[in-house]
């Protein structure tokens, strides 16, 4: 008699917990549901059509042509090529960079926490102060960059010649808007080499030091190679913000000059609110969101089995 | 490589670190210097008294960020306990797909935003500017807040049951209030990453007295009023000083967040 009335109580606070359970999610999934799975459906199906994004009659079915377009468009090409080379170049100056300033952070020398502070507070600022700031800094004619070169001491050390339009030279306007983004991003890399290095005690550099290893072999055998939960962290988070940079290329460049500095995300805001193909933008949007879920797949996995170890 | 250093090793450390820090600090301080230059504090003056409506895009900036952090709350603390705390059926795999959706842009999902947002009637209204925006950061919420709680243990839980609290009991009378360490994270950083967002009133506002400040930069170096760079460098200043603010002063407070909040960029 006791064992059913118990067991009973028991099944209904199990019911009671599904449905509570289920209460607490209702509104992330009505919110995601409303703009992400609907989204995602609605992209999904206009990639395979050509589509104004204004007059639901003129979409017309085009099958898979607008993913064979993208494979042959010079724009796309030439987006995915500059979010290679940024996705090199500002992973291997981040990671280098940030691990250099963690470390030099660690003895907790005179103003450590005034430094620390500092180099953060980039990462706090909004993108278009960035953006403004850099642009005044590559203007072509007063900007600071430029009035250094054509200085006295400029032009002692022979470097007038390389004033010119930064943001304007295709072979320059993309290296500009990287060292930008390195500039506004550091801070967050260092933190999470501070972060990283916190798992290494002192013992470890002190041991290294006994065994004669010098400062750069301690670097290269001891520091580097039991940081990698943490380089894995920040290539992955570059691969992810390679493919979805947008705000700081849009706001200096606006992805040109030609395409020089075209991104995967400038061009579909181009194609979609300049050109009105939303269609064809929806298959950039696809390709974006297959490479991002899948990178967050990794960061998952590789989590997971972190956690594990 | 650290105890032993020898002063050679600290004055080599300490000269790189100042090198970077006025590479750092000079552009910054510079923004704030062109603010004041030619006729110093009264560009401040004149980027409020010139018709241009900059107080309503400071209060734009400020409504929508202080109401995006509360739906992200809101949503994200209930929904972190459950995935922590609770069983239910399909539990992992729903946290899973949310977890997947985390690095994915706002601007891919674009067109049907915008025919959602028109469809509801809410395109250039505090709706649209608060409602899209917050449901893109409320994965990185959800996984902060669960962590959080994940260190928690269920026996608080099992406590408020014995004396007959439900779970909405729990979370809101024990779980929240104990969480404040995670909760104040996802505060500073969802507010930051609101206050600075570009693309959010790029796509959700269309005219002036809907724009928030990141906006208002580039409509007022577009505008007749703010052609000179030292106003529109006033409104960096003003726009700055919320967020870097609001970091300055919470700082020790900010723990995995800082690394979490990196995330969303």
């Amino acid at each position: 008699m006791t064992t059913t009335v118990r067991r009973g109580a028991f099944r209904q606070l199990r019911t009671k917990e599904i449905l509570w359970g289920y209460a607490f999610l209702l509104p992330i999934l009505v919110l995601l549901g409303l703009f992400v799975v609907y989204g995602l459906f609605f992209v999904v199906k206009i990639s395979f059509y050509k589509w104004d994004g204004v007059d639901p009659e003129t979409m017309v079915f085009r099958g898979l042509r607008n993913y064979q377009l993208l494979l042959t468009d010079p724009t796309f090409l030439m987006s995915i090529l500059n979010a290679f080379v940024f996705l090199v170049v500002t992973v291997a100056v981040q990671m280098l960079v940030g691990l250099l300033v963690a470390l030099l952070l660690r003895p907790k020398l005179w103003g450590h926490r005034f430094f620390k502070a500092l180099f953060y507070i980039p990462v706090a600022l909004s993108t278009t102060v960035i953006a403004t700031t850099f642009s005044a800094f590559y203007e072509p004619n007063f900007g600071v960059l430029n009035s250094l070169f054509r200085s006295p001491v400029g032009q002692f050390l022979g470097l007038t010649g390389w004033a010119h339009s930064w943001l304007g030279d295709p072979s320059t306007a993309l290296g500009s808007i990287i060292f930008a983004n390195i500039f506004q991003w550091m801070g967050a890399q260092m933190v999470f080499y501070i972060a990283g290095l916190t798992t290494i005690s002192d013992d470890v550099f002190e041991a290294a030091q006994i065994d004669g290893a010098g400062f750069w072999a301690t670097l290269r055998r001891v520091v580097w190679p039991s940081l990698w939960p943490t380089h894995t962290t920040v290539i992955i988070l570059g691969m992810v913000g390679a493919i979805k940079t947008f705000d700081i290329v849009w706001l200096l460049t606006q992805g040109g000059p030609g395409n020089a500095t075209q991104f995967p995300a400038t061009m579909l805001y181009q194609s979609v609110a300049q050109n009105f193909q939303a269609g064809y933008g929806a298959s950039v949007s696809v390709v974006m969101i297959v490479l991002c879920v899948v990178l967050s797949a990794i960061q998952i996995a590789f989590n997971q089995k972190k956690r594990e170890a | 490589m650290f105890r032993s250093l020898s002063l050679g090793g600290k004055i080599f450390i300490q000269a790189v670190l100042i090198f970077l820090g006025i590479l750092y600090l000079v552009p910054l301080l510079n923004v704030v210097y062109r603010s004041f230059l030619g006729a110093g504090a009264s560009n401040y003056v004149y980027l409020f008294t010139s018709g241009f409506p900059i107080l309503r895009m400071i209060f734009n900036s400020f409504l929508v960020s202080i109401l995006q952090v509360l739906v992200i709350l809101a949503v994200a603390s209930p929904s972190a306990f459950a995935f922590s705390k609770m069983n239910f059926p399909g539990r992992d795999a729903i946290y899973l797909a949310i977890l997947l959706t985390m690095s994915i842009s706002m601007l891919c999902f674009i067109t049907p935003l915008f025919q959602t947002l028109k469809a509801l009637g809410w395109m250039n209204t505090y709706l649209a500017m608060v409602l899209p925006a917050a449901t893109f950061w409320t994965p990185v919420a959800i996984l902060i807040l669960k962590n959080y709680f994940d260190s928690l243990g269920r026996e608080m839980l099992e406590a408020t049951q014995m004396e007959g609290g439900g779970f909405f009991t729990a979370w809101w009378k024990v779980y929240l209030p104990v969480s404040r360490p995670a909760t104040v994270n996802v505060i500073v950083f969802a507010f930051i990453a609101s206050w600075n967002d570009y693309l959010n009133p790029l796509l959700f506002s269309r005219t002036d007295d809907m724009k928030t400040l990141p906006m208002a930069v580039v409509a007022l170096s577009n505008s007749i009023y703010g052609a000179r760079p030292e106003v529109v460098a006033a409104c960096l200043v003003i726009m700055a000083l919320p967020s870097v603010g609001v970091y300055l002063l919470l700082q020790d407070f900010l723990g995995e967040g800082m690394t979490a909040g990196s995330v969303k960029g």
